[in-house]
């Protein structure tokens, strides 16, 4: 037989096989990707490309009945052969319910990116072992990555797929608050549904493609842009910085705004844009950028803080003095006094590097103009925000500019900065076509902001009795070549250096320094992660020193409700450190006993090693207004529309929002209807970043709930104590017995087509920092702390961790499954910071370099909630999303130490530097024998 | 990606004939695990791609006399999953079954995974095989070495030969099969991976028109097999470091070894150093660490992977220790 002739390059191939049980037939080039001919000949947009590359797994999909990477099948090689999807999942009942219900149930799903390559790798494994073991669990989830949840919730549900499911919670009226509720959107998230950044795309959209500068500082010319226009049939135009109408900077602090949407002249980081191409899909991805007419004249960089603050270094922005962006300072007391005074203080010095978010939704989006305003729809954590750039990038008033937010693949800080958006409004609105952008990996990893690598100093003194008396703390953060959050990072983590501890005498001091690497930004914690690394590692050597248990030195130290912070603020109540440390003192004991046991008769290489450490964050903006503004309205059905513009990147908002609002109103929580973050319909929530959704948007929410409750009994001329029992199309009010109906259907409708609406807005209460950083930065601070079990080979210097035990006053826990999902993720993310983490710019900008934490990497979590409740939030409620991070490294880092005596003052952890350091100790201690 | 010609042939033959003479033309696909991802990075841009898959000759694992055949098209997790291979080459089918992830064995390839490209993060980025900048400053010397080469990296190569179960297979002995227009040849495994000397040179002793057709095992009698890895995650990560022992054992003391070690150098790396340290003695701690330390002895690291020859030294440790322990 012959070989079938070979089929030339751009010729389309008629294709079939099956999808979902149904024959298709495709015409697609052969080595077109399976997953872009399903998401977009095929409109099958529940799997999802996370890399395109094979390393995180949310396009797996069944080939055959075996999950593969839809991103490494080439559509030819599927011809002939059986494709499932999640969508098609539906078909395999009552196994695949089962499983969607279990992910629900358990919270298995956040912000659902990587929600349908878990379902169809589980539901491989369950087809083959209805009831598989934990480690049969791990290994079948072992390729895929989720970011959000930790993993152990999704081990969970596979595992009790198999068991009855437990119906729902249902709560009654007033009781929504503490209910472990299903997440509101979360059906979308396991039948893959839920629309993300990429997942919609106009008819006829064009495609953009940014030009980049490959080098981390170069200087560059443009040759003949209109001859590359024409000469390359498809491609419809190219912009460059004299294309974009609004000449002002943007940036996420109005303040520091620096950044524009292309460089011009020269380019101040690797992968910093400098043209788009814009043009019909097929055009644009077939072109070859080599042949970009551009040309580089790379520069010499300044990479590290040090070069950049050299006397006399070149200034990468001429207005900023030594390179420095902007500095934070905190003082109380007389530091150097008391560490003079001080019995015993301990010095040290800690480093941390670049960190990448890695959600698994890359940044997507598209514009379309409208008349003379234009709606952008992308994934963002900051709608209102991006509406504000977008208007000054093409110089158009704010309320010209729609910004509609899809579901959020993960965001953590990177996506409160713009990516996609001035690329997709500035096509649209000059070629009057909607434009769309889809970023890769790559483009992702290399351009969009990283957590600040920081260079830290202390000096913590404290009195033989264990009183902390002192801490000095300095550091520097690399906050690359654009302000983005570098002067929230410098201006917060002088507040938070002291630890949730009681320190009298004070000194932090920041500095953000510019150099030419991409832009450092905000990153779950704003530099507290990294400061807590530090901290933490430093009381542990105090209490050594002074001979003290490590958990009682921080009990004896904690904050109370009447002491003051480094600012000296007195929170006054709701501050429960104490709760948290004494939560862990049961584990503490086992654990350490445990740990000593097993190496009293250790005679491998294996250690072991226990180790805590405390957190504390304040909720919302530091010393700055930060309002969110709620607006609910009663509809002449009966039902309860819910205006939240919180953006639900995963962590719940729309379900914690709405049971805030629902017992404010005293509703049952099946009446609300959720309206999203869309700037035209939905008021300004602010920002989902600082933790502060729950605190700040679940109080508005409060307030208006109660407001609307108010006009609700108001229209019957009843008193605060009637009970309203909502039906279709009419209310109950009843009073002391006395009951009226009130027709909705009866009643005007209002300028928002309501029965009735109430609005409310909440701006936490702080105060502006004086010169020495005193004053009220926050209303509501979370507080925690977590412990850490590990297991360390000394001779390779790996570690594993066992367990981990996190205690954290919540003020009151609105969902406890929610909590525990935000307690476990962030944990996962503190674990990869300690021991795997670190982006280097130019190396690695993709997923089998960068490393994070999978599935077989992460120990069990134990959360313990503690209810100390908020005098200000809602029903005392605090934040959690950042709060659950910052513990996390510096446990690990303790555990380090408490198995092996070395002390790790880089980050991450890895095998080498942890061989280092034991072979460090092993030639002092040989000197020293 | 850019455009290319596809072409699937049915035969062997054919598919040698379609292949071009000169490296850079032409590109095989059997499981497109890592050719998908250079073709998008651009770092091989083949004008034809020729899809394999069809040839159902190279699929699956045979017996026979010579030992075990295994097709070239036959996926990891085939072998994964082989009775024969878990039971006569356990240490094998561990190896594999650590692999990458589980997706990625249900696609990828045993021929594939022999030939595989580095990952070496400059080979890429499209800077090459021996990368260096336009003064000729070799750029992994120079520059983020980290994950490099601490054996055989004296020439300009310094990438680490990236198989994962190559190291074990060479330690059972296994021979590669090849078919081209010139026809059939069989090498000893470790033969089919060579130290590019220039930037023609390619890492495997495989011309551009040739397709692995077979990798043949033989029968493992007699011998102690283990495998170990190293790697900083618990899955889905490609390892610091990996050994590969084989024990002949003649009662208490080794009679005869094989020690290959994996991700240390440009090719896996057998050590006839730490098997001659091994001949003769019995297999304990103090046997398989000095082993351990001859297979290590000429190691010469880089700026940044000094701890890599610690790595190293305990994988083979281990390895040896494991291989002692446990049965083939």
């Amino acid at each position: 037989m012959l070989a079938t002739p070979p089929i030339p390059r751009d010729v389309q191939l008629s294709l079939s096989f099956t999808v979902n049980g149904k024959p298709v037939t495709v015409v697609a080039s052969p080595g077109e990707r399976l997953t872009r001919v399903l998401r977009e000949d095929l409109g099958l947009t529940g799997t999802k490309v996370g890399c395109d590359a094979g390393d995180c797994g949310a396009c797996t999909v069944l080939l055959d009945g075996e999950p593969v990477c839809a991103c490494l099948v080439p559509v030819a090689q599927a011809e002939g052969h059986e494709i499932t999807t999640v969508e098609g999942l539906a078909g395999r009942p009552p196994l695949f319910d089962r499983l969607q219900k279990a992910f629900l149930q358990h919270g298995a799903a956040q912000c659902g990116a990587c929600t349908p390559g878990m379902l169809v790798a589980a539901t491989a494994l369950l087809e083959k072992h209805e009831h598989p073991a934990e480690n049969e669990v791990m290994d079948a989830l072992g390729g895929v990555l989720c970011r959000c949840t930790g993993y152990r919730k999704i081990i969970t549900a596979v595992l009790e797929a198999g068991a009855e499911n437990v119906a729902p919670v249902s709560p009654t009226s007033g009781c929504a608050v503490g209910a472990r509720l299903v997440r509101l959107d979360g059906q979308r998230k396991v039948d893959g549904t839920e629309i993300y950044g990429a997942d919609e795309c106009p008819e006829a959209a064009l495609a953009v493609r940014a030009i980049r500068c490959p080098h981390h500082r170069a200087r560059f010319q443009f040759g003949d842009l209109d001859e590359f226009v024409t000469s390359h049939p498809g491609i419809h135009a190219i912009f460059t910085a004299k294309d974009v109408p609004g000449k002002a900077c943007y940036g996420v602090i109005p303040s520091f705004a620096d950044q524009t949407v292309f460089a011009e002249n020269e380019a101040r980081f690797r992968g910093e844009a400098v043209a788009i191409v814009v043009g019909e899909q097929a055009a644009v991805e077939g072109l070859d950028l080599a042949s970009f007419p551009v040309a580089w004249d790379e520069l010499e960089p300044i990479t590290t803080i040090d070069a950049a603050l050299e006397p006399g270094a070149e200034l990468i922005h001429a207005s900023r003095p030594r390179n420095v962006l902007t500095g934070g300072r905190v003082v109380r007391g007389d530091v150097e006094r008391a560490l003079a005074e001080a019995d015993v203080v301990v010095e040290d010095e800690y480093e941390t590097g670049f960190v990448e978010h890695a959600y698994i939704e890359p940044e997507a989006g598209f514009a379309r103009r409208v008349g003379d305003g234009i709606e952008v729809q992308a994934c963002t954590q900051s709608p209102y925000m991006d509406r504000a750039d977008i208007a000054k990038i093409l110089d158009i008033a704010p309320d010209k500019v729609r910004i509609i937010p899809t579901a959020v693949g993960g965001g953590f800080g990177s996506k409160l900065d713009l990516s996609v958006q001035p690329f997709v409004a500035l096509a649209a609105w000059h070629l009057n076509k909607p434009a769309r952008m889809v970023y890769s990996r790559f483009e992702s990893i290399l351009s969009t902001t990283k957590r600040h690598p920081a260079r830290m100093r202390l000096r913590a003194g404290a009195s033989r009795d264990g009183k902390l008396v002192g801490l000095d703390f300095s550091a520097d953060f690399n906050t690359g070549a654009y302000s983005s959050w570098g002067p929230t990072v410098a201006a917060r983590v002088p507040v938070h250096a002291s630890g949730p501890y009681q320190v009298p005498n004070y000194r932090a001091v920041t500095r953000a320094v510019h150099t030419h690497l991409v832009p450092a930004g905000a990153f779950r914690g704003f530099g507290v992660p990294q400061t807590a690394i530090a901290q933490e590692q430093v009381y542990d050597q105090l209490a050594d020193r002074l001979g003290m248990d490590r958990l009682e030195f921080r009990i004896l130290n904690a904050l109370d409700d009447h002491s003051p912070t480094v600012t000296g603020q007195v929170l006054g109540a709701g501050v429960g450190i104490r709760a948290c440390l004494e939560a862990l003192r049961p584990r503490w004991s086992a654990a350490r006993a445990e740990a000593t046991a097993f190496n009293a008769t250790a005679t491998g290489p294996i250690r072991r090693g226990v180790g805590m450490a405390g957190m504390w964050y304040g909720c919302g903006n530091t010393s700055l207004p930060n309002p969110s503004t709620v607006r609910v309205g009663l509809k002449a059905d009966g039902r309860i529309a819910l205006h939240q513009g919180a953006v639900d990147i995963g962590q719940g908002s729309n379900t914690i929002v709405t049971q805030i609002c629902a017992d404010a109103m005293q509703a049952p929580i099946e009446r609300f209807d959720l309206v999203s973050g869309d700037t035209a319909i939905t008021p300004d929530c602010g920002k989902t970043s600082a933790s502060r959704q729950t605190f700040v948007t679940g109080k508005a929410a409060a307030m208006a709930g109660e407001k609307l409750r108010a006009a609700i009994l108001q229209l019957a001329f009843a008193g605060e104590n009637a009970a309203i029992r909502f039906r279709d199309h009419c209310l109950e009010v009843e009073e002391g017995g006395r009951k009226q109906a009130i027709h909705l259907a009866q009643l005007p409708l209002d300028e928002f087509g309501y029965v009735a609406t109430a609005e409310a807005t909440f701006d936490p209460p702080t105060s502006p920092l004086d010169e020495n950083g005193q004053g009220v930065p926050y209303a509501v601070f979370g507080f925690g702390a977590h412990l850490a079990e590990i297991a360390i080979d000394t001779e390779l210097g790996t570690v594993q961790v066992l367990r981990i035990t996190a205690a954290h006053d919540v003020g009151r826990a609105i969902n406890p499954t929610l909590i525990e999902g935000q307690i476990e993720g962030g944990a996962a993310q503190g674990l990869g910071h300690a021991l795997m983490e670190e982006f280097f710019p130019g190396k690695g900008e993709n997923l089998h370099d960068y490393l994070i934490p999978s599935v077989g990497d992460m120990p069990p979590v134990e959360s313990i909630l503690i209810e100390d409740p908020s005098p200000v939030g809602p029903f005392g409620a605090k934040g959690i999303g950042e709060q659950a991070v910052i513990p996390t490294a510096p446990a690990i880092l303790n555990a380090i130490h408490d198995a092996t005596g070395v002390r790790i003052r880089r980050v991450p952890a890895t095998p080498d530097r942890i061989r280092a350091a034991i072979l460090a100790a092993q030639n002092t201690r040989s000197h020293r024998a | 990606m850019r455009a290319f010609d596809y072409v699937s042939p049915t035969s062997t033959r054919q598919a040698a004939n379609l292949l071009s003479s000169t490296w850079g033309n032409t590109e095989i696909l059997a499981g497109g695990t890592d050719l998908l991802a250079l073709m998008k990075e651009d770092v091989v841009t083949p004008k034809r791609l020729v899809n394999i898959k069809e040839i159902a000759d190279l699929r699956g694992v045979k017996s026979d006399s010579s030992g075990l055949r295994i097709g070239s098209l036959t996926t990891l997790a085939e072998v994964a999953e082989d009775a024969g291979v878990r039971e006569k080459y356990p240490a094998f089918a561990e190896a594999v079954r650590e692999a990458a992830s589980p997706q990625i064995r249900n696609m990828a390839t045993v021929g594939g995974n022999l030939c595989q490209r580095p990952r070496c993060w400059y080979f890429r980025n499209g800077l090459g095989l021996l990368p260096k900048d336009e003064s000729g400053k070799e750029l992994v010397e120079e520059g983020d070495n980290r994950y490099h080469a601490i054996l055989g990296n004296d020439g300009p190569a310094r990438f680490v030969s990236p198989s994962t179960i190559v190291p074990v297979l060479i330690a059972y002995g296994a021979k590669v099969r090849l078919e081209g227009p010139k026809g059939k040849r069989e090498l000893p495994l470790e033969k089919f991976y060579v130290i590019p000397k220039t930037d023609r040179d390619r890492e495997h002793d495989l011309l551009p028109n040739e397709i692995v057709t077979e990798v043949v095992i033989p029968a493992a009698n007699g011998w102690k097999v283990a495998h170990y890895e190293i790697r900083q995650k618990a899955a889905f990560d490609w390892p610091l470091a990996v050994a590969a022992v084989a024990l002949k054992m003649d009662g208490s003391s080794v009679q005869a070894a094989r020690v290959v070690l994996g991700h240390v150098a440009p090719t896996p790396w057998p050590s006839p150093q730490a098997e001659a340290a091994l001949k003769g003695q019995p297999a304990n701690e103090d046997s398989a660490k000095k082993a351990a330390d001859a297979a290590l002895a000429n190691a010469k690291p880089l700026s940044q992977n000094a701890y890599k020859v610690q790595l190293a030294r305990v994988a083979v440790k281990r390895a040896i220790l494991k291989a002692a322990g446990g049965a083939a």
